[in-house]
């Protein structure tokens, strides 16, 4: 069991990063790209999506190294190979998890040719930030006269219900701009934080070592987390947190279409830019201090006996001071800003109906991302070129390749499919890695199922 | 239709071709980390009265005892325990030292052998005892941790007027072997 759950950890750490959606965003005018980018132009008259299917996202990552890195099977002495990974472990590792499940999404066009969209989704987002020298301590030991900081450990963990409403409305033929209305609904947030802290172990005048823990200062907030009975926990105490039973929020999403020329366009968005207010079963902590050690130092004095531990651990809460705080606090959602500019060239060879509603009809779509998020755990910088092309009237493809903190070489592929009215789509990346996925140290997998009813449909 | 076909192809390459290498996951079962951390223990500096009853008399012992329990949570991985000692001693006369462990009734369950021997007037002297793993288990069982400072007979008796110190010093290491055994 402890086998698979290793193997479990290290595969799901290894299919994964963060939140960038590069091949949904601005594809196919996929009624998902609405959450994208509130301000994307969409053709159709309304849309439904299959509830549960319509968009089933999974993504995540590990920066340090992959499962192939320990598991690759060459002959070579696996601890060799871990030692190997714990040598090239940058001064910083990020793992991340992010899972979104559309429960509800749905859509259509208002008498004043607004689009209007509303849904709602679960989302479980969970990123930590890993410093080098906490690897080391563990690995290593503590060697003497080395310095251990932990000021760049970081965690953020969020299960959340969305419900979301937003419109989409053209102002004149060069600009569309929309905002999304957001609703969270939060069943359990966690947040951890060392702000400062070193730790050291030099040689004692006293005693053999002296150690040292300077300016520690860290914080832990939980909400949802830790419970005052789990016995009595159901499935129902998270599913009513999901509906608007947990600790509430609000968010805005506002983006924008901007045709510059009949080929270019630029794009942009501002994501979550919101907070949850944790009121319910929240508990929080917050360590400062320093404390310094080199043993302890006996008395024997038969007359006087010393309760030693007692004093130690006294003596050491009186240094390093931890307050229990139960009232409430807000968590900002991370921030995700999306950006692009976009060159739309060649005519289709089939201009069917079904795309004469659209703005303007081409093949071919070329262009450039970006992508970052603002976070206090962690924030993160993507860039994609893309290239996205019509097939026919009921094929389109995307390609994309990006560069992120993660990875210079992650190529990704959608495809959306259109019949009638069911649509289909599929997106997948760091195909590079299709031939090892152990090899992968990110990788993204997103697919939904819609109803899209155009005018004449 | 050449170009669907071109992009159904293109996908059959990348989704449906052979999407792994040769790894094998039973690795873990060798797979181990050896850590080992330092730590400072006790210490002491004895002089002359430390060693004299009331009346002014050398004892033949002297006892101190640290009360506390420890956590058994990381004792699936830890190997052994290296205690060092170091000791300076300007006194003539010699000393031994012992390390015991006490269960929660006051009962000697463990004592840590050898006995540590500080001879008279020795400079800096180093001595490495060691818990083997099959002992390791005592320490997790124990409530209480004694050290016993003997003066066995000797010639150079101890007395008021006797100049001297006995500086005691320890650390230990835990080894420890993180492993999916």
């Amino acid at each position: 069991m402890r086998k698979l759950i290793i193997i479990w950890s290290l595969l799901v750490t290894t299919i994964n990063y963060a939140q960038n959606k590069q091949l949904l965003y601005g594809f196919d005018e996929l009624p998902q790209t609405l959450l994208l980018n509130p301000g994307a132009e969409v053709s159709y008259k309304t849309h439904v999506g299959m509830p549960l299917l319509s968009g089933i996202h999974l993504q995540g990552g590990f920066s340090g190294f992959s499962a192939y890195d320990i598991f690759k099977d060459d002959g070579v002495d696996v601890n060799i190979k871990i030692r190997n990974v714990v040598d090239q472990f940058g001064t910083q590792e990020f793992v991340s998890f992010n899972q979104q499940l559309e429960v509800i999404n749905a859509g259509f066009r208002l008498p004043n040719n607004s689009y209007l969209s509303f849904g709602y989704y679960q989302e479980t987002d969970f990123i930590g930030r890993i410093p080098k020298d906490m690897v080391d301590l563990f690995y290593h030991g503590n060697t003497i006269d080395k310095v251990y900081s932990f000021n760049k450990f970081g965690l953020r963990a969020d299960v959340t219900g969305v419900l979301h409403v937003g419109i989409s409305k053209k102002i004149n033929n060069k600009w569309q701009v929309g905002a999304r209305a957001k609703i969270y609904s939060g069943v359990a947030n966690a947040r951890a934080k060392i702000k400062s802290g070193d730790f050291y172990t030099e040689n004692g005048n006293q005693n053999v070592y002296n150690h040292h823990l300077d300016n520690v200062d860290l914080y832990f907030q939980s909400s949802g987390i830790i419970l005052d009975d789990y016995d009595d926990v159901e499935t129902s105490f998270y599913t009513k947190k999901l509906l608007f039973g947990g600790n509430l929020g609000l968010g805005i999403d506002v983006g924008f279409t901007h045709h510059l020329t009949k080929h270019w366009e630029i794009t942009g968005s501002v994501l979550d830019f919101g907070f949850i207010s944790n009121s319910k079963e929240t508990e929080s902590y917050t360590v400062k201090g320093d404390y310094q050690i080199e043993g302890i130092n006996l008395f024997f004095d038969e007359n006087n006996p010393q309760d030693y531990w007692s004093d130690l651990e006294d003596d050491f809460n009186s240094k390093v001071v931890t307050d229990t705080i139960y009232s409430s606090y807000t968590s900002l959602k991370p921030i995700k800003f999306n950006g692009a500019i976009t060159y739309s060239f060649g005519k289709p060879r089939t201009d069917d109906c079904r795309f004469q509603t659209e703005f303007n009809v081409f093949t071919n779509r070329l262009g450039f991302q970006l992508y970052s998020t603002l976070g206090e755990i962690n924030s993160q910088i993507a860039a994609t070129l893309f290239y996205e092309r019509r097939i026919n009237k009921n094929i389109r493809v995307k390609a994309t390749y990006t560069a992120d903190s993660f990875s210079y070489k992650n190529i990704g592929l959608g495809v959306s499919t259109k019949i009638g009215a069911f649509n289909s789509y599929l997106l997948v990346d760091n195909l590079l890695n299709m031939n090892n996925v152990y090899n992968a140290k990110s990788a993204s997998i997103q697919a939904g199922i819609n109803l899209i009813f155009n005018n004449k449909n | 239709m050449r170009t669907p076909k071109t992009i159904f192809i293109l996908l059959c390459i990348l989704l449906f071709q052979s999407c792994t290498e040769d790894v094998d996951f039973d690795q873990i079962d060798d797979a181990s980390i050896q850590t080992s951390y330092k730590l400072s223990l006790v210490y002491v500096d004895f002089e002359a009265p430390d060693f004299l009853n009331i009346q002014n008399q050398e004892i033949p012992y002297t006892f101190d005892l640290i009360q506390t329990t420890v956590e058994d949570s990381s004792q699936d991985y830890l190997e052994k325990i290296e205690i060092t000692v170091i000791t300076e001693n300007t006194f003539s006369r010699p000393f031994t030292c012992q390390f015991l462990m006490y269960n929660a009734e006051g009962k000697t369950i463990y004592s840590l052998q050898p006995e540590v021997v500080i001879e008279p007037n020795s400079i800096e002297n180093t001595t490495i005892l060691e818990i083997p793993q099959e002992d390791l288990h005592f320490l997790f069982e124990a409530a209480a941790y004694g050290f016993i400072f003997e003066l066995p007979p000797s010639a150079n008796q101890i007395n008021s007027t006797t100049i001297g110190t006995l500086s005691f010093k320890s650390s230990m290491e835990l080894f420890f072997n993180f492993n999916n055994q």
